[in-house]
């Protein structure tokens, strides 16, 4: 009897336990954030760092890109790099071993893009940010605004911001003051098997033929189905954002926008309906299909169950490295009546710290300046597009390995997501309801109009 | 019933030594010296935290800013209100009707006997305002403020009800067949018992690659059978099913041992007791194994609720809660509304709701499990 009691007892209080630990948790308190006005003290004595004090410095840095260590350890040939990850690491090699100040760089994680902000959100609200970390340019203003940032002037340490494209500059402020150094663009594109689409009589001059309206493309899809039996794109659907980016990218080709210029909710549009009236109707005749993740999208197609996926400039040199059959890159095809693909960018900057020690700053600084001085080695390495003017124009970037076939999204497609507060919330509300459109089969006027009320609130 | 035993002989307080008063008093600071440090380490880790989040849950508290607004009881209306709400009788009827069945159930043998205890009363009418409090619904042109909260809870309910009886009958099936010092069965429990031991990340890795359409050794297997390859985790219909059983894998262990050691404390000369009077195996089961285990029993189910309604870790890494909305549960649309969202005042009142709901189940279970029946 005493022995059942005494395990009551320990259930009982097991589960109080385990109760309780469900309950806390995460309630640190966030560090207090610097201002612009108090950053010009703050800049003028970073700007006065010597070499001397910098000298032997160590900066910890935090990014996504994932980790590739054991490829990459002691490697400091770029030329060595198959992947972002190994382009990034084999850069931050490089300057640790080659940099006049003897700066050394230490990283903090290496996950995936998707949960690398989870760390990062954390890293900050412990007050113990990493010197430098990387950015989506749609996440800046979050932090921007927070005071969480240092805000600096380019031209004060060398940076030579003019040369950085209109889009990229823009990019890098909010409030008018600059909070970041671009590292790159990258754009929705479509990796093409041509042994697929050479059996479907979809090449032409050795070059891919790409629909120009929504009804060559079901043509060209039906015609692959039928001669080739595969599919005409692999795309991630579930847990993955491709087949969202492709409706953006179909709703930028109609001129339409998801947010206004004012930031106000604009998603309950005719361009909305029609892009994705156009994307069901590719399901519907099982021209695509829901069921793949990113990776399972990338299987698919690597596995030649279908002509194209639907992947970024990232993985550009990755696929013609390892690919096993015929492989090009082109465009995302324009469909509707103006040119879009959906795009994004990366970026360096330098999160506050308790202390505002400003060597520590200047460290990261010269580290962020180092990267953007490397764009061409970043962008030749990946697939992404440089940031600036001169790498865009080089003979160099022009002559490298399939860059040529998407220099129109380069210069004339890239559709950045709107950079306003909050946007991975606001993307997750539009989303969701696409998602209940693909995969309950919700009505599209339906689930544009709760879109809309969802984004209204949450904006307003 | 010794304590009983002895009020009544007694019929007051024993009066102790001072001798004796000496050893308690020591025995006590003792007791508390031993117990000290794990005390400070939960007065600071886990019940500061839960007070902490009880005070967030009222404010508009920013991750990332150092500013917060109180806002009284907005983030509770925001969780569990909407606009346009509307209330009826036809509303999730057949479910509204179950649970005043059982309340009318629940009254009936009490009422027969004319004798009724508080907790059945509690009990009861805990079941009518449930009945009444499902009325609700999004009326014209209304939705609630935060549909993410009711999927996500609607998912881990489902969770919950699923993999509780799999995991907790699994492990009682196995230790039965691994009892009574069978050979190797020690080797089969450690077996059974080793994917406990791996971390999150290794067991959704493991079972990430196992279920892949198109590297995965399931698909291999199946393809022999003529089936074509399922994108588990990707396929809205098969996604909860391809988390449930990772989870299956993953705990049964946990309990196959808890169970294995209430066994062995099943007094043997029962069973032979039972045979003797021609009980045969179901009979012997059910008259001396479960009443014998019943306090392993309460355990594993209590436990097992309480680890079922914290599901986070396989969704976050197997599915992130997809496709769709099919998979996510409520840790992780806390972690996502505190982490990602920065809104942890909001993040805190959903955490609240979760320990008021897993703490009312917990004492369900307790109360009707917990039931001493071996007197």
């Amino acid at each position: 009897m005493r022995k059942m009691k005494a395990l009551a007892t320990t259930a009982s209080l097991a589960a109080a336990a385990m109760l309780l630990a469900a309950c806390g948790g995460g309630t640190s308190g966030a560090p207090e954030g610097g201002s612009p006005e108090g950053n010009k003290d703050l800049n003028a004595a970073i700007k006065a760092v010597t070499a001397d004090e910098l000298k032997g410095t160590t900066i910890t840095m935090s990014r996504m890109f994932g980790d590739c260590e054991e490829t990459t350890q002691g490697v400091t040939d770029t030329a060595k790099a198959t992947s972002e990850c190994e382009a990034i690491q084999i850069l931050t090699n490089k300057f640790n071993a080659e940099n006049e100040f003897g700066i050394k760089i230490e990283r903090l994680g290496g996950s995936d893009w998707n949960s690398y902000y989870d760390a990062f959100n954390a890293s900050i609200a412990g007050g113990e940010p990493a010197d430098v970390a990387n950015l989506h340019d749609y996440a800046l203003s979050d932090y921007a605004k927070r005071g969480q940032l240092l805000s600096f002037n380019p031209a004060d340490f060398g940076i030579e911001m003019s040369d950085a494209t209109a889009q990229a500059q823009k990019s890098v402020q909010y409030d008018g003051s600059t909070y970041a150094v671009p590292f790159d663009s990258h754009a929705l594109l479509w990796h093409v098997n041509t042994d697929i689409l050479e059996q479907a009589g979809y090449m032409k001059d050795g070059k891919p033929v790409s629909p120009t309206s929504p009804e060559e493309f079901l043509q060209m899809a039906k015609d692959v189905k039928e001669k080739t039996g595969k599919y005409i794109m692999s795309v991630g659907v579930a847990n993955d954002d491709m087949l969202w980016r492709t409706f953006f990218t179909f709703v930028a080709q109609q001129g339409g926008a998801l947010l206004n210029e004012d930031g106000s909710a604009n998603v309950n549009s005719a361009e909305a309906k029609k892009a994705l009236e156009f994307i069901n109707q590719l399901i519907e005749g099982e021209y695509i299909h829901t069921n793949a993740d990113y990776a399972g999208s990338i299987d698919e197609w690597k596995n030649e169950k279908s002509a194209i996926l639907a992947n970024g400039t990232w993985a550009v040199n990755e696929y013609a490295a390892t690919s096993t059959f015929g492989y090009t890159v082109v465009d995302f095809p324009t469909v509707f009546n103006q040119s879009a693909a959906w795009a994004s960018s990366h970026m360096w900057v330098m999160p506050t710290q308790k202390d505002n020690d400003p060597v520590q700053y200047r460290a990261a600084i010269e580290f962020a300046k180092y990267l953007y001085n490397n764009t061409d080695t970043w962008s030749l390495a990946t697939g992404h597009f440089s940031p600036r003017v001169s790498v865009i124009n080089s003979d160099a970037y022009l002559n490298a390995p399939l860059r040529s076939n998407y220099t129109e999204t380069a210069l004339k497609n890239i559709t950045f997501v709107p950079q306003v507060d909050n946007w991975t919330a606001i993307k997750s509300l539009i989303h969701t309801q696409l998602e209940e459109v693909w995969f309950n089969g919700k009505a599209i006027d339906a689930a544009l109009t709760e879109a809309q009320s969802r984004v209204e609130q949450q904006t307003k | 019933m010794a304590t009983a035993s002895a009020r009544a002989v007694g019929g007051k307080k024993r009066v102790l030594s001072p001798s004796a008063k000496k050893a308690r008093s020591r025995n006590l600071r003792y007791g508390i010296a031993f117990i000290a440090p794990f005390i400070v380490l939960y007065l600071i880790f886990v019940l500061y935290p839960v007070v902490q989040a009880v005070q967030m849950s009222f404010y508009d508290w920013d991750l990332l800013g150092s500013t917060k607004e109180f806002i009284g009881l907005g983030n509770y209306e925001r969780m569990l209100w909407g606009v346009n709400i509307a209330w009826s009788m036809t509303h999730m009827f057949w479910v509204r009707l179950g649970l005043l069945v059982v309340a009318v159930l629940l009254l009936f043998t009490p009422v027969k006997s004319k004798s009724i205890t508080a907790w059945r009363v509690t009990g009861v009418l805990a079941l009518v305002a449930l009945a009444f409090v499902l009325g609700f619904h999004p009326g014209e042109n209304g939705f609630w403020n935060d549909p993410d909260f009711w999927v996500s809870l609607k998912n881990t309910l489902y969770f919950t009800l699923i993999s509780t009886p799999i995991i907790a009958g699994l492990g009682l099936i196995m230790a039965l067949a691994l009892q009574g010092g069978r050979r190797g069965s020690r080797l089969y429990q450690m077996a059974f018992f080793l994917p406990y031991i791996l971390p999150v990340s290794v067991v959704t890795l493991i079972w990430s690659y196992f279920l892949s359409p198109n590297q995965g050794l399931l698909a291999r297997m199946l393809e022999p059978f003529g089936v074509d390859p399922i994108s588990w985790l990707a396929n809205p219909n098969t996604a909860m099913t391809a988390i449930i059983i990772t989870t299956v894998w993953w705990t049964v262990g946990f309990n196959l041992v808890l169970f294995a050691a209430g066994l062995q404390d099943v007094d043997a000369t029962l069973y032979e007791a039972a045979s003797l009077d021609g009980a045969g195996r179901w009979r012997k089961f059910v008259s001396v194994t479960l009443p014998g285990i019943q306090h392993v029993l309460l355990l594993v189910m209590v436990m097992q609720v309480i680890a079922s309604f914290q599901v986070f870790g396989q969704v976050n890494i197997m599915t992130g809660g997809g496709p769709g909305t099919k998979t996510k549960v409520l840790i992780q649309h806390i972690y996502q509304t505190g982490f990602r969202d920065f809104e942890l005042g909001y993040a805190s009142a959903i955490s609240l709701f979760l320990f008021a709901l897993m703490l009312v189940v917990s004492v369900i279970q307790m109360k009707y499990l917990g039931k001493d029946n071996t007197k």
